[in-house]
């Protein structure tokens, strides 16, 4: 049973309090950390044996003293409350709430590491997903369940794009109720604040669940904030039967959390200092987005992290990668031409988009037009990279016309999808659309 | 002045040619301006199309903000009004509670803490109102004595091992905060909420 406390601390280390003569203590244990000055806070035991318990404690250690702190062992993991009160509700990185409005009153506890999805029983995921951003929805599109990340940079428009794709995502051709469940994890306080007013001027907030660990909110609470917005996205979507979209901004910002803790505990760092278990540990945040047989709502996550020094090899764009089914990669080039959003289209792929996209779902010729362009585009780099050797005077005729298509790909592919993506490849001759049947040609060409 | 029949004929002509001349170039104006007109109503009508269609986006944003805001405010001082209510029924139980006699309950609070402790060697702490009851309660529990000191609780008991490393806290105060996030729905239920 628990909620024995303790008082024999043996040692704090970083964000650990190690507790010694501990009995009955459990992996995964909530445990209250009582300070001197009778301040609470939050933890979980981490390693438990030799009598001695590793606790984990998500506000940090500052202030904490060994003799004097006590460290009560609640007898259960941490629970998240939840109800449908939860939409329209603002909480901090532990899942509080943050505006001044009581707990919610809950239907359930939920424990915050979830129920792995039974892979039986997961549905494959093919009903498209509107983010009202058309470079994803015409290029890259969405499926209900996927997980498609955005990788970013440090200072690039991803904050904004989140925002946008939290105000505007909806599910098409379907009376289903939609949600969005929006974790900001480490941002700065002005672009919490960005988050929250971008929410609630759009109105989208009454369909929206906002948890937000600023930069200064203690580093370790960003281990648990992905978690306990999925635990929400998860009782909204298959409880509550609603199609809930989870962003995650920034999931760097969690990395560098689990790096802290691990190095706190001695582990044999992996690459760049990470843990070796990284891969493990972010699968257990990805791997929660899905469909289940026989249950109407689904999770389907979009997680940003923004790549150190741009470099997609880094281990946690590496890593996300191997788990996710896709990406959509934001390009420094384009976002200092100032195209907004920046997507690089070359490097960015939804392996999920050809069983959400065509006939029945958005329009028969989307996956043709969307590969052609795709082409196009290639080519225009190609010509681009040319004209840069031999100038713009020693190009072909075609290859100008490549060189346009490429930039009308940049400057006005922010409308109508599907039509601007006709406005593109119209640009070329027929005889160069080849990827692209006949019949749509003739319905769809814009060209002379 | 004598007329001059060929100065007259010569203006003649030079003023019908000028007005032939003006005249199809007023018509040929005419024409073009024309021409203009017709091509620009189908881009003024775009123009409108367009300029409606933004009004109306924007019309949409306003409105959706509107009652987005308006609903929100709505629920959320529903959730302090029940919040209040809640509160309320809990400091009226405690009240109840606290005014209650305590005395059977003494045994099984010590028991429950000597066993979750795994020892009955512990320091027993309560309240002055309690202190009596708890003192007789010890006897059955080898090892167990009482704290010279009375805390501040509506009722119950905290022990703690003799070497203060350990404690359990079995006041009905503690008791209440464990189960109070548990039953806060089946109390909102009476008020008609979440139903």
């Amino acid at each position: 049973m628990g909620g024995i406390q303790y008082s024999k601390i043996a040692e704090i280390k970083g964000p650990l309090v190690i507790v010694d003569e501990v009995e009955n203590a459990a992996f995964d244990e909530l445990v209250e950390v009582e300070t001197t000055d009778g301040e609470k806070r939050l933890g979980k035991v981490l390693e438990v044996g030799n009598g001695k318990a590793i606790v984990q404690v998500f506000e940090g250690t500052t202030g904490l003293s060994i003799s004097g702190t006590n460290a009560k062992f609640v007898g259960k993991v941490m629970e998240m409350p939840v109800s449908k009160e939860v939409l329209g509700r603002v909480f901090d990185g532990l899942g509080r709430p943050k505006d001044g409005l009581p707990d919610p009153i809950a239907d359930k506890f939920i424990d915050i590491n979830g129920e792995p999805m039974n892979p039986e029983q997961r549905e494959y995921p093919k009903d498209f997903i509107q983010t009202g951003v058309s470079v994803i929805d015409g290029m890259m599109t969405l499926v209900r369940g996927q997980k498609l990340p955005i990788f970013s940079g440090s200072g690039m428009s991803h904050n904004l794009l989140a925002a946008q794709i939290a105000r505007q995502a909806s599910v098409v051709g379907t009376g289903d109720d939609f949600a969005v469940v929006f974790a900001a994890i480490g941002v700065q306080y002005s672009e919490a604040e960005y988050f929250r007013r971008s929410l609630e001027e759009s109105g989208a907030l009454k369909r929206s669940v906002l948890f937000l660990n600023t930069a200064d909110d203690p580093a370790i609470e960003r281990i648990i904030t992905p978690r306990v917005a999925l635990t929400v996205a998860e009782y909204l979507a298959f409880e509550l039967g609603m199609h809930v979209l989870v962003i995650l901004t920034d999931m760097t910002n969690y990395a560098e959390a689990l790096r802290e803790i691990s190095a706190a505990r001695e582990e044999v760092p992996g690459r760049k200092g990470y843990p070796g278990y990284l891969y493990t540990d972010l699968s257990t945040v990805y791997e929660r987005a899905g469909k289940l047989n026989g249950r109407k709502g689904s999770v389907t996550q979009v997680p940003i992290l923004s790549m150190p020094s741009d470099d997609i090899t880094h281990p946690i764009p590496d890593l996300t990668g191997y788990i996710t089914e896709g990406q959509v990669v934001l390009g420094r080039d384009l976002f200092r031409k100032g195209v907004y959003p920046p997507i690089n289209i070359l490097m960015s792929l939804s392996r999920l988009m050809k069983d959400g996209i065509g006939e029945g779902s958005t329009r028969e010729d989307h996956s043709e037009v969307s590969n052609q362009v795709y082409d196009a585009y290639s080519r225009a780099q190609e010509v681009r990279a040319l004209a840069g050797i031999v100038g713009k005077a020693g190009l072909t005729e075609i290859d100008l016309k490549y060189m346009d298509v490429g930039d009308t790909f940049e400057n006005e592919f922010i409308e109508e999808t599907l039509e601007i993506l006709w406005n593109i490849v119209s640009k070329l001759p027929k005889s160069e659309i080849t990827k692209i049947k006949d019949k749509y040609i003739d319905q769809y060409y814009k060209g002379k | 002045m004598a007329p001059n029949p060929e100065l007259e004929q010569a203006i003649d002509t030079v003023i019908s040619k000028t007005e032939d001349s003006l005249l199809s170039e007023l018509a040929g104006s005419g024409e073009e301006c024309k021409k203009t007109l017709d091509a620009s109503v189908a881009g003024l009508e775009l123009e409108y199309d367009r300029i409606l269609a933004d009004g109306r986006k924007e019309a949409d944003k306003i409105e959706k903000q509107l009652v987005g805001g308006a609903d929100l405010a709505a629920r959320n001082k529903e959730l302090m009004a029940l919040e209040d209510a809640v509160n309320r029924v809990f400091a009226d139980a405690l009240a109840k509670i606290a005014a209650e006699d305590h005395s059977a309950l003494m045994g099984s609070l010590l028991d429950e803490a000597t066993k979750t402790l795994g020892t009955t060697e512990v320091v027993v702490s309560t309240n002055k109102k309690s202190r009596d009851m708890v003192k007789s309660a010890l006897s059955k529990f080898p090892g167990a004595q009482m704290s010279k000191e009375n805390i501040e609780c509506l009722g119950g008991i905290i022990a703690k091992s003799k070497d203060g490393s350990m404690a359990f806290d079995n006041t009905i105060d503690a008791r209440i905060g464990r189960i109070k996030p548990l039953i806060r729905k089946e109390i909102a239920s009476k008020f008609g909420v979440g139903i």
